[in-house]
């Protein structure tokens, strides 16, 4: 299922236009950089947490000319599943 | 920092930024959820833009060892999620570091050295810190407008009878300029109006011949003349500060008729000190002898009291040397800056709405002086704007200086490369903006940041040794952060949220 079809569902369960829900979606990822930007973690009930992750430096050696680097830090965004939603697709599978 | 939001409290942030009613933010939230969950659950994956995709992978079952008994198990296959965050959200989630880039370390970088350089947590604090400076540059702000809200007070208290020239400048125009022009009036009456009280009492006790009412009203009578005429060679000098000789005989005449009464001669000649000393500063350094003469040779015990005088007009004369060579300094940058301006008025720049409001700054100051000029009404609106970058980069900056503001998934490596057509030159736009970038990994959105023109650091993104400058500057400026960053931690407090 893409983004369209999605927006799609929700507008017509909600009964609001595409556009609104366009505008939540947007709003959501907003808050979701916002916070884990910051190191914070957003978490949905009964289907799992956001969390902005910060990865320290290292240095790697590139395999194929064994010249070594200095990658920087960088923080990810990992999404940690809820095992209420877990154990639901265990089950389903 | 590692605080966990909770779904009220994301529906609340939802809310806000998309402008709907929180109702609206968690029935969506809610729905969106349970459609992906859903969506999931019949092993489809799901693509939300702007987030990313939520995929189902199949685990094969493995065999494994239960730890606790050593038998062997095997453990079932099943699906799992993964998430693939969007490259946006990734890159945005990643803005504090991404004017890293990785590079190549050369031969004779040793691992004792990188060991070294690992120990030390330059970054690690970051965020925090930038919070909190955050915090503290948004504390300044609300006391800088309490106390331009302080001085307007006390200029409304004190000089509303006094003089028209005073109310301009208090105008709320928030600009660098006109705040200049408020403070050191208000500074020159606040001595003046002070010390008469002072005066008064020990002079009043000494003199007990002379009935207590007759020194009181001509004290009174120079108090009000003071802040006048504390005030009045104030404006004349922020156009011209050589101009204030015309106002300085008229004052010397006055303590002169009054020199028959005792008491009021050497308050007088007091009070004519900080006025004088607003003007210029050799004569009054002759000022308080002459003075201190005449106490002599009317009373020993008045020796004494004119001592403490002496100690107090030190005082404050040199907070008012101060101010003088604050706004002169003011009104030469402020001179200079407007003639670069009409220079290069033709010239062509990059955000000429910006530029244009340059000009009002300038202009701000001569109509703080001077309540007819009409340029004074439309000022105030662009010099609000210009307020911000302002005192940051200095007024000869601002005129042939353009401008950026930081949005969402810029970072100053990106302003660097879009104005001198390489990344490495952020560092000196951070130095341009030190003041307004608490962190140079991290700058707020919405950030307005003066941009030099290239010529001022020698910006060249053909030439190797520009470049080569511009990095080792970026190490000097990390060495530093560091230390900030390592000093800071003993104070560290635990941010908002």
């Amino acid at each position: 299922m893409d983004n369209k079809e999605l927006v799609e569902k929700i507008s017509e369960k909600l009964g609001r236009s595409k556009g609104d829900v366009n505008k939540l979606v947007e709003a959501l990822a907003d808050v979701i950089v916002e916070r884990c930007g910051a190191l914070d973690s957003v978490a949905i009930p009964g289907f799992g947490t956001f969390e902005g992750k910060k990865k320290s430096e290292r240095v790697m050696t590139n395999p194929s000319n064994g010249k070594r680097m200095l990658v920087p830090p960088k923080i990810t965004l990992s999404f940690k599943v809820s095992n209420v939603l877990k154990t639901r697709l265990k089950n389903n599978a | 920092m590692n605080n966990k939001i909770t779904f009220p409290e994301l529906i609340e942030l939802v809310a806000k930024k998309a402008g709907t009613s929180k109702r609206v933010s968690e029935l969506f939230l809610k729905e969106l959820f349970a459609t992906v969950s859903q969506a999931m659950a019949e092993g489809d994956s799901v693509k939300i833009k702007g987030i990313g995709t939520f995929k189902m992978t199949r685990v094969n079952p493995r065999r494994s060892v239960n730890v606790n008994t050593g038998e062997e198990m095997e453990i079932p296959g099943h699906s799992k999620i993964a998430f693939a965050p969007d490259k946006a959200i990734a890159d945005a989630v990643n803005q504090p570091f991404a004017q890293f880039e990785t590079e190549v370390l050369g031969d004779d970088v040793t691992d004792e050295e990188l060991a070294a350089i690992d120990s030390q947590p330059i970054i690690k604090n970051e965020p925090m810190s930038e919070h909190e400076s955050n915090n503290t540059s948004e504390n300044l702000e609300v006391n800088d407008n309490q106390d331009e809200a302080d001085v307007q007070q006390v200029m409304d208290e004190v000089v509303s009878t006094a003089k028209p020239s005073a109310t301009p400048s208090a105008t709320p125009a928030e600009t660098p300029a006109s705040e200049d022009a408020a403070t050191p009036p208000a500074h020159a009456e606040q001595p003046a109006v002070e010390t008469p009280p002072a005066f008064v009492a020990p002079a009043a006790a000494v003199d007990s011949t002379e009935p207590v009412a007759q020194p009181a009203v001509p004290v009174e009578d120079s108090e009000q003349e003071t802040p006048a005429q504390a005030e009045t060679p104030q404006p004349a000098q922020e156009q011209e500060p050589e101009a204030p000789a015309e106002t300085e005989p008229e004052e010397e005449e006055q303590p002169q008729p009054e020199a028959a009464e005792e008491t009021t001669q050497p308050e007088q000649a007091e009070q004519e000190q900080p006025a004088e000393e607003v003007e210029q500063e050799q004569p009054a350094e002759e000022q308080p002898t002459d003075s201190d003469y005449v106490d002599d040779d009317e009373d020993e015990e008045d020796y004494r009291v004119a001592g403490e005088r002496e100690k107090r007009k030190i005082m404050h004369r040199s907070l008012i040397e101060g101010f003088l060579v604050g706004v002169v300094t003011t009104i030469i940058v402020m001179m200079v800056s407007f003639r670069l301006y009409l220079m290069r008025d033709t010239a062509t720049t990059a955000q000429p709405a910006k530029t244009e409001a340059a000009q009002p700054v300038a202009k701000a100051k001569p109509a703080a002086a001077k309540p007819a000029k009409p340029a004074a009404a439309p000022a105030t609106d662009t010099v609000t704007k210009a307020a911000e970058p302002a005192p940051a980069s200095g007024a000869p900056a601002a005129s042939k200086v353009t401008y950026d503001t930081i949005k969402i998934g810029t970072t100053l490596n990106r302003m660097a490369r879009k104005h001198y057509g390489k990344s490495d030159f952020w560092v000196y736009i951070y130095i341009e903006n030190e003041a307004k970038i608490p962190n140079p990994n991290n700058v707020p959105v919405g950030t307005q940041l003066v941009i030099p023109p290239a010529s001022k650091y020698g910006i060249n993104k053909d030439d190797p040794a520009s470049i080569a400058a511009a990095k080792k500057k970026q190490g000097e400026l990390y060495n530093e952060l560091f230390r900030k960053s390592k000093a800071g931690v003993a104070t560290k407090a635990t941010p908002k949220r």
